[in-house]
Order: structure tokens, then C-alpha cells, then sequence
């Protein structure tokens, strides 16, 4: 059951008119229901561990409460326990992600169990939070288990903060029709990317990377492209769908996507992307390494030997290259994801160290940094840079990602691109077209969004104009979309985390 | 929800439902090929009530293999096919009963072919798609989904799940329902692949090891026997047959026949020698495959089946009820006649078809047949108004234009003639006649498409001035002293 199966939308429904009839402090209750009904359609043997990291979430959370209302000062006994139930979480992640290196023996009978990823970021964050006594513990195991499990998000994220979603969660809302109008317009949206851009993208990067060691570097090249507009669409219309629907319950989850490809710079763009993931690996990564007093100690001896330049590189580096360790090996388990994240973490300790050397050179080069040509440039570059990215995570083998690389430096045939070949992988003319077609309305949609609420923009239309526009969109993901026998769209990329 | 949200939301739905019913019908895939199963359908839809008697039900050999107009003008039974190529059993059994809750059938002929054939989903798909919504067709899906190659149950209920990408294949066909050039008469077609195809008695009846032992398909008797169950509680006699088919055997005769004796039912095999004497079967020239009769076969299986029908009950003759129609009658008779026309191999014949308002000629010479035309040819073409003796054209070119069968040029000449002509809608050609060229270098030219022979001799181009398009291609050649007809 997934964002795409019909089974899922009369969950939903059934979920949601349920919902607005109960009494509202029963609300929660009824999400609560929900939530464990998709995880039990997702594979009842998963429930099990899903409810194992949340008690453990929840338990040692109630006992660092405990050790505060005894004593607030008691830090090192709520370290303790913040910290045995983060192993454990962690410890439990680790081997469920590790398991496709285990023999298949043990392998085919490890269960992993769906969101296991998001959820437990979400558990860690919580556990920290309370350790810091931003707030407190949660009572309610039963509560708990909805913040742990909350249907819309546990697939794909966003990783929710407990403080931020909580309160809405346990808050039974009442129904709002333009709330609701709203949720659903923001999950047509999300259909249209998933269905009729990700999903005919896929087609032709699938072909493609299956079988890249035969094709030209110009072909691999254009699937690079499309694979990164595939998996923004992909990953981005869930997130749409997943805060669609919660509007409909009148809750509003974090966003996660800020129309990343406008970004000028790596640093940037993961502001723009997966937001909840960079704040989390901010949060509870970065600023502990910064503000600790190791940290403080290596910043002091080496500014003494090496000067405050040296200093600053430094205090860049070695955070950073923790982060993006880290976040490769969040996104997969292979060398590849290493390299991923290396590679980011790279450009990003680069471009801090360097700003000032980069900035000169602009200078030098009379480049005008705030014309509106540098700054597509800069979008383009920041693209590019994603792209290459994206070509050493998609085979998850370095060997063909150099195989890829040197394709299109020594056997690029650009001939390819002209004569007809690209209507050969897959997508046939007609539907090739449609998603060169479909990036212009991605581009244009993004752009409009970027100057404010499209949808609040739309409901000020006549209704005529306005309808129009919704029906054109739900025939649109009727006609043109990929589902149906013979596709498979229910494949979301980002659900193996 | 207040009043007012709740009666947008309405009108909302309800547009919207408007505009995707809509849409539905026209990405649902039409099977408007020659054969369709969407004309099949239409056309039993379209039956007035209660106007049908006799419904011949099964697979392609159905639609192909009987002449249900001949049924109506020359025996007065009203008759219509229901069927399509590969139609599960399944499937006839849903449509007998769809056919028979708005016809009151007296007989059912059903054709065995399916029970030996494997399930195929997109068998399933072509006729249970376009039977118009009903308990019969929604019961066919219930019974259908739950085997192992159905396709989603969603898909059967919202067709656009499954024919949504069909969007870049639409045609006007998909928009706009047009059976005036379907050759599709009371569910039988008026074969447009009318060629005659040599199949020797001896190759329908296969009788060696590898079909020793051929089973009947599992899900097929299941549906065969609730064939019988409901013919026999419905008061409707049932009747088996295989029409002709070359890759018929004898272990599958022997498997229908065993049924057919077991539940009493009459089986007419027309695979065998005597059966296929006994209707005249033409060796050459009545199938236009390995498995199909052409019209010609087909009007000599209605013959049998009509005399066997009215020998064993009394059928209201609708050629006698005031104001009945049974289709268009006109459009059949061109159709018919165009095939036969397209299907004769005899010289004489086919120049008795020749002469008709309807049709235009160009008739040019590739090769010298003077010594084999006959005086039954040179009446004919004395009727046109032609006064050129092509039996004293030896060694002579001749180019000769009949419009609306009346001559309207002939030139007979020693040197190679071309000849720029229009047929009578206005569509110009061009003609040329050499004895030294061979056939498709002297080729009629029709709106810059050039119309090659494929043989030498007397070439006519035979031009349908209603519908505007070529009907055939023939060439009169001579073999071993005798002339012959060839159809492209």
C-alpha cells in the first residue's frame, strides 16, 4: 500500500471521515488507528519493531523525565539514558540498513521495516530535545506512538520534531472546507509530479542506467538530467502528498523542498532540499560538534600554531565532514553513498573555505555577481553539480559511475541527441516530447510558487477559471500519467530509508 | 460542511464525473478493424427487440464463417454473430445471456474452437470492454478478475486505469462511432480479405502424434457447460459446430464430440471430407486464411446451417414482417459483391461483376491475351460500350476507360499508349499500355500513388466512384492455353 494504491485513499477517506466525527479530544485517537492500519497493510511483521523504537523512544524519555523532576541537575543520568536508547535506535537502524551485506540466510530474514529511517531520526531528536529539556517527556505511550507513526509522513519524511508536530497531532482539529479544498489541490499537484513527470522519466532512465556500459556518454548524459528531475519530482510529490492530506486533518507538516533548483550554491540547495533532514543533521550533528569543548580546544591550539584562517578551516572541516559522512551513509550503505556524501561535503567545506579567494577571483574576472545571467549560471552550475552527484548514487557501484564518467568524455556520439536514438529508450517521440514539455511546466509552476501561494493565487480566480484549471489537472494525471497494468509506479525511490 | 460548500462540492463532482465518463469512451481502445468486436457489439445492440431467433456465438470463425444477411434474404431467418477472435467461453457465456435478455432466442450456434484454446487477458478484454454496462457485464468481470492473468478489477470498472496512454494513438474512430465502411453485416463480415487460399481437405483434419492427445482447456468447459445449463433452462436449443479450420484435429473433434454426446447435443463438424463436399466446399478458393472462410465459404456454410435449422423448427421468415429492416441492405449488397468480385478466379464471373454504375475501370495491356477472350467476356464488355475487339488486338497495346460502367475511352494501337484519364468522382489517374514492359513498370498512377500488377496480361483497376477508393486490382493472364484471373 503506498501514496499511489487505491487501497491507501480509501484508508484515507474512512481514516478522515472518521476522524470529523468523533469528539475532537478523540481525534488523535483515530490517526493513531490509522497510522497503525498502514503499517500493518505495509507487512504486520514490520509493526513489531515499529512499536519497539517507539517505546524505547517513549521509555527512555519518561525516565529522563523522571530523573528531571527529581533533580533537574541530574544531566549525567539523563545522558545516560538519552544516550542507551539513541545506541539502541541507531544500533537498530545500523543493522537493518547493514543487512545487504549479511549472507542471504540471514539476510532474506531480516525484516526492514517501512520509514524506519525517518521515524528514528524523529525518536533521536525527540530523546536529545528532551536531554536538553527544550520540553518534556511525552506521558502517553499511545501518543507517542502516533508522533512515531503518523501515516502521511512515516514512508518519506518530512522527520518530524516532536515539539513542532505533537501538539497538532493530539489536537483533534475540526473540519475546514477551504483547509480541505487546499489539501487536495496540493495533492493533485504531487500526483502530477509523481505520476506524469517521475514516473515517464523513469522509463527512460531505468533503460538507460540498466544497460549504460552500451550506451553513447550523450545518452547517459541526458538520463542524468532526467534522473535528477525524477528524483526531486519523485521525492517532492510525496512530500506533497503527505502534507496534503495532513491539511486535510488541519495539521501542517514541516516542509521539505523549497524549489531547490533555484539554488545558487551547494550550501544552498540543501537548504532547499530534504530540509528536515539537513536541519536535523544541523541540530544534532553539527552544532554539537561545533559548540563542544573538544572542538573549542582543537579550535584554540590550532589557531595558536596555524593562525584564525587556518582556524576557521578547521572549525569548516571537521563538522562538515562528519555531516556529510553521515548523510551519505543515511541515503545508502554502499561506498557510493560515502563518496556521495564526501563529495558533497567537499564542494560544501570548499566553497566556505575558499569564499573569500572565490570571491576575489569574480572579482579579477569582472564577473557581475548580481546580474540575473551569473545567477542562472550559478543555477545551472548547481544543477550540474546534483546531476553528478545523482550518477554516483543511481548504479550504487563506483566502477560504473567512472564507466559513466568516461562515456561521456570519450564516447560522447552527439549525434545521438539529434537523431532520433533518444526516442529509442523507452519513451517513444511523442512521449519524449511530453517531458521536455513538462519540465516548462515544472519550471513555470516553481516559479510562480517561488513568489508566493499558488494555490491561495488560484482560489482568487473565478470559479470558472479556477475549475478549469483542476479539471485540466486531474485529466491530465488521468491521461497522461504512468500507473495501470503493466506499470509499476508505486515504486517511490526514497522508501528504502 | 455548510449548503453552500456542499452544493459546490456536488457540482464540482458531478462536472467532473461528466467530463471522465466522457473520456472513458474515448480512450477505451476501439476494435474497429476489420473484424472488430466494437462493430460486433454495436451492431447486436443496436437489434430492435425481440427481432432475432437464431444467435451463432464463439470465436472469430463466427463473424467470418456465416453470412447472417444471406440467413435473412434467402431463408427469412433472423439471425445476427456475437463473437470475437479468441473469445473465451467465458465471455460467450456473458454475451449469450446479454443477447438473450433482450432477444429471446430460439437457437444458439456455437463454434468449439475456444475450447481448446488457451486464456489470454487481452481475449477477455476486447469484448467484455465494450459490452455496455450491465448486471451480465459486471458479472463477466467478477467471474473474470479472480483468475490468475486478469488484470486489476479497477481496471475493468474505470477503463482509463487501463487505456489512459492510448492518448497519443487517438483517432476520429475513437471520437466519432462509424460503421458506414465496416463491412460488418448483422455481426458477419463480408470478408474484405476475400483471396482464395489453397487448403487440401486432407490438411484440416490433423491426425498424427503430436495432436494424438489434446485436453480440452480447463477454464473453458467450465464456461462451456454453463453454456449448455443455461440454454437448457432458457428452452433454447443448442447446436455445436467447427466450421472449417486447416489446423482442426481429430483428438479435439473427438473431445467435443465426446461432450456433445454426453449432454445430447447435435455437433456438425465441417473438418471432415464429407461434411466439406456436402457443402461445396470450393478446394482454393472458399478460405481467405488458414483458418477462416471468405464469403464465398462462408454463403455456402449458411446454405447447409439454414437448411438444417429450418429442417428441425419453424422460424418466423422476417422477410415477410411489415416495416422490419435487417440492416443496411444496400451497403451489404455493394460489399458483397465487391468481394465476390475480389474473389472470383474465373475470367467470366468476374467480368459479370465488372459492369456496374458504381465502378470505374482502366483496362491496359502488359501482355497479348487476345487468343483466350472470350465471347462471354466481349458481351460484357460490348455492355459497357466498348467496340474494340480485344480478340484481334494479338500484338497490340490497348488502354480502355469505363466510367460508371460505360466506356468513356478506348484506343487500340501497335505503338505503347498512355492515356491521362479521371474517374467519374473527379480523382485523375494515369495509364500506360506497353506488350514490352512488364507489369508494374506500366503501372496505373492514381493521385501520385502508383497501382503496380503483379502479373502480365489484361490489368483492370477496378475504382468504387461512391466510397472513392480502389476495390480491386486484377489481372486476366494466360496459363497453359486458358485464361485465369489474379487479385492482388
Amino acid at each position: 500500500m503506498t501514496f499511489i494504491s487505491v487501497e491507501f485513499y480509501l484508508l484515507l477517506a474512512i481514516v478522515a471521515a472518521v476522524y470529523f466525527i468523533v469528539p475532537l479530544k478523540f481525534r488523535w485517537f483515530i490517526l493513531l488507528l490509522g497510522s497503525l492500519a498502514f503499517y500493518v497493510f505495509q507487512g504486520i511483521e514490520m509493526l513489531p519493531l515499529m512499536l519497539l523504537s517507539s517505546f524505547v523512544g517513549w521509555l527512555f524519555g519518561l525516565c529522563m523525565g523522571k530523573v528531571y523532576e527529581r533533580d533537574p541537575k541530574q544531566k549525567k543520568k539523563a545522558k545516560l539514558f538519552s544516550g542507551i536508547a539513541i545506541v539502541i535506535l541507531i544500533g537498530m537502524l545500523a543493522f537493518v540498513k547493514s543487512s545487504r551485506y549479511m549472507p542471504e540466510s540471514v539476510a532474506s530474514k531480516i525484516i526492514v521495516p517501512i520509514g524506519i529511517s525517518y521515524y528514528t531520526f524523529s525518536i533521536v531528536s525527540y530523546l536529545i530535545d528532551v536531554y536538553r529539556r527544550k520540553y518534556q517527556a511525552e506521558p502517553n505511550f499511545l501518543k507517542f506512538t502516533l508522533f512515531t507513526a503518523y501515516f502521511p509522513k512515516v514512508l518519506q519524511g518530512p522527520i518530524a520534531r516532536y515539539d513542532k508536530l505533537m501538539p497538532q497531532l493530539a489536537e483533534g482539529h475540526k473540519f475546514e472546507y477551504g483547509r480541505f479544498c487546499f489539501g487536495l489541490q496540493l495533492m493533485l499537484w504531487g500526483f502530477f509530479k509523481k505520476l506524469v513527470i517521475a514516473d515517464r522519466l523513469s522509463i527512460f532512465t531505468n533503460t538507460v542506467f540498466l544497460d549504460a556500459a552500451n550506451m553513447s556518454g550523450s545518452v547517459i548524459l541526458v538520463a542524468a538530467i532526467f534522473a535528477t528531475l525524477e528524483l526531486y519530482c519523485d521525492f517532492s510529490a510525496c512530500m506533497d502528498l503527505a502534507s496534503g492530506m495532513s491539511q486535510i486533518f488541519g495539521i501542517e507538516l514541516e516542509q521539505n523542498f523549497d524549489h531547490p533548483f533555484f539554488s545558487k550554491s551547494a550550501a544552498e540547495f540543501w537548504r532547499r532540499w530534504h530540509i528536515t533532514l539537513g536541519a536535523w543533521f544541523k541540530d544534532y550533528v553539527y552544532m554539537p560538534i561545533v559548540t563542544s569543548p573538544r572542538m573549542a580546544k582543537l579550535l584554540q591550539m590550532v589557531k595558536k600554531h596555524f593562525g584564525t584562517r587556518c582556524g576557521k578551516s578547521v572549525m569548516a572541516f571537521v563538522p562538515l565532514s562528519v555531516v556529510w559522512v553521515l548523510t551519505g551513509v543515511w541515503h545508502g550503505t554502499g561506498r557510493a553513498y560515502v563518496v556521495w556524501g564526501i563529495y558533497w561535503g567537499a564542494m560544501i567545506i570548499i566553497s566556505q573555505i575558499f569564499a573569500p579567494e572565490i570571491k576575489k577571483l569574480n572579482a579579477f574576472l569582472h564577473i557581475n555577481v548580481e546580474s540575473e545571467s551569473w545567477k542562472i549560471f550559478q543555477m545551472v552550475r548547481t544543477f550540474a553539480l546534483f546531476s553528478i552527484g545523482r550518477m554516483i548514487t543511481i548504479p550504487n557501484s563506483l566502477s560504473t559511475t567512472a564507466l559513466m564518467f568516461r562515456k561521456i568524455f570519450l564516447d560522447f556520439r552527439p549525434w545521438q541527441l539529434v537523431d532520433e536514438s533518444l526516442y529509442t529508450f523507452g519513451l517513444d517521440r511523442k512521449n519524449f516530447l511530453l517531458a521536455l514539455f513538462l519540465f516548462f511546466i515544472l519550471w513555470s509552476v516553481s516559479m510562480l510558487q517561488e513568489k508566493g501561494s499558488l494555490r491561495l493565487r488560484i482560489s482568487e480566480y473565478n470559479v470558472v477559471f479556477r475549475w478549469m484549471i483542476y479539471y485540466i489537472a486531474i485529466i491530465a494525471i488521468i491521461v497522461l500519467g504512468i500507473y495501470g497494468p503493466g506499470y509499476d509506479a508505486s515504486s517511490f525511490v526514497y522508501i528504502g530509508y | 460542511m455548510n449548503k453552500k460548500q456542499l452544493l459546490k462540492t456536488g457540482a464540482f463532482l458531478l462536472v467532473f464525473i461528466a467530463i471522465f465518463g466522457y473520456l472513458s469512451g474515448i480512450l477505451r481502445a476501439k476494435q474497429v478493424a476489420t473484424g472488430g468486436s466494437t462493430f460486433v457489439l454495436e451492431e447486436f445492440y443496436q437489434q430492435e427487440k425481440d427481432t432475432v431467433d437464431v444467435c451463432f456465438m464463439g470465436s472469430s470463425q463466427v463473424i467470418w464463417g456465416i453470412n447472417n444477411m444471406k440467413m435473412y434474404e434467402d431463408y427469412g431467418i433472423s439471425s445476427i454473430s456475437v463473437g470475437s477472435g479468441d473469445q473465451p467461453l467465458l465471455v460467450t457465456y456473458f454475451l449469450l445471456k446479454e443477447v438473450d435478455k433482450r432477444q429471446s432466442l430460439k437457437n444458439v450456434v456455437l463454434d468449439m474452437s475456444m475450447l481448446y484454446e488457451k486464456e489470454m487477458e487481452s481475449r477477455y478484454r476486447r469484448n467484455i470492454d465494450g459490452m455496455h454496462w450491465s448486471i451480465n457485464k459486471l458479472q463477466a468481470i467478477l467471474a473474470h478478475v479472480g483468475s490468475e492473468e486478469a488484470e486489476s478489477i479497477q481496471s475493468y470498472f474505470i477503463d482509463w486505469i487501463k487505456y489512459h496512454s492510448r492518448w497519443k494513438e487517438l483517432s476520429q474512430s475513437d471520437f466519432v462511432y462509424d460503421d458506414s465502411r465496416s463491412s460488418m453485416h448483422r455481426g458477419s463480415i463480408v470478408s474484405s480479405h476475400a483471396r482464395p487460399v489453397d487448403i487440401p481437405y486432407e490438411k484440416f483434419i490433423i491426425d498424427n502424434e503430436r495432436n494424438k492427445t489434446v485436453e480440452p482447456a480447463e477454464g473453458q468447459v467450465e464456461w462451456f457447460l454453463k453454456i449448455i445449463e443455461y440454454c437448457d433452462d432458457n428452452d433454447i436449443d443448442l447446436l455445436l459446430i467447427k466450421t472449417p479450420k486447416s489446423n482442426w484435429s481429430l483428438a479435439k473433434h473427438n473431445g467435443v464430440q465426446h461432450l456433445a454426446d454426453e449432454y445430447g447435443l447435435d455437433f456438425l463438424d465441417f473438418n471432415f471430407d464429407a461434411m466439406l463436399k456436402e457443402i461445396g466446399y470450393n478446394y482454393g478458393q472458399d478460405m481467405w486464411d488458414q483458418e477462416h472462410l471468405n464469403i464465398r465459404g462462408a454463403d455456402k456454410l449458411t446454405d447447409y446451417l439454414a437448411d438444417y435449422l429450418l429442417e428441425r423448427k419453424e422460424y418466423l421468415d422476417y422477410r415477410t414482417v411489415d416495416g422490419y429492416s435487417p440492416g443496411d441492405v444496400e451497403r451489404y449488397h455493394k460489399d458483397y459483391k465487391d468481394k465476390y468480385l475480389i474473389s472470383s478466379i474465373d475470367v467470366n464471373e468476374t467480368f459479370s461483376y465488372l459492369k456496374d454504375e458504381r465502378y470505374d475501370l482502366v483496362i491496359q495491356s502488359t501482355e497479348d491475351i487476345s487468343g483466350g477472350i472470350t465471347e462471354e467476356m466481349k458481351s460484357y464488355l460490348a455492355d459497357m460500350g466498348v467496340t474494340v475487339d480485344l480478340s484481334e488486338a494479338a500484338g497490340k497495346n490497348y488502354i480502355l476507360a469505363v466510367n460508371g460502367g460505360q466506356c468513356v475511352y478506348e484506343l487500340i494501337s501497335e505503338e505503347p499508349l498512355t492515356y491521362d484519364g479521371t474517374f467519374s468522382d473527379g480523382l485523375t489517374y494515369s495509364a500506360a499500355a506497353d506488350l514490352n514492359k512488364k507489369a508494374n513498370e506500366a503501372a496505373i498512377v492514381i493521385n501520385e500513388a502508383a497501382q503496380g500488377f503483379a502479373a502480365e496480361g489484361m490489368n483492370i483497376a477496378v475504382y468504387d466512384n461512391e466510397k472513392g477508393e480502389m476495390v480491386d486490382l486484377l489481372t486476366i493472364y494466360t496459363l497453359d492455353g486458358a485464361l485465369h484471373v489474379y487479385n492482388r
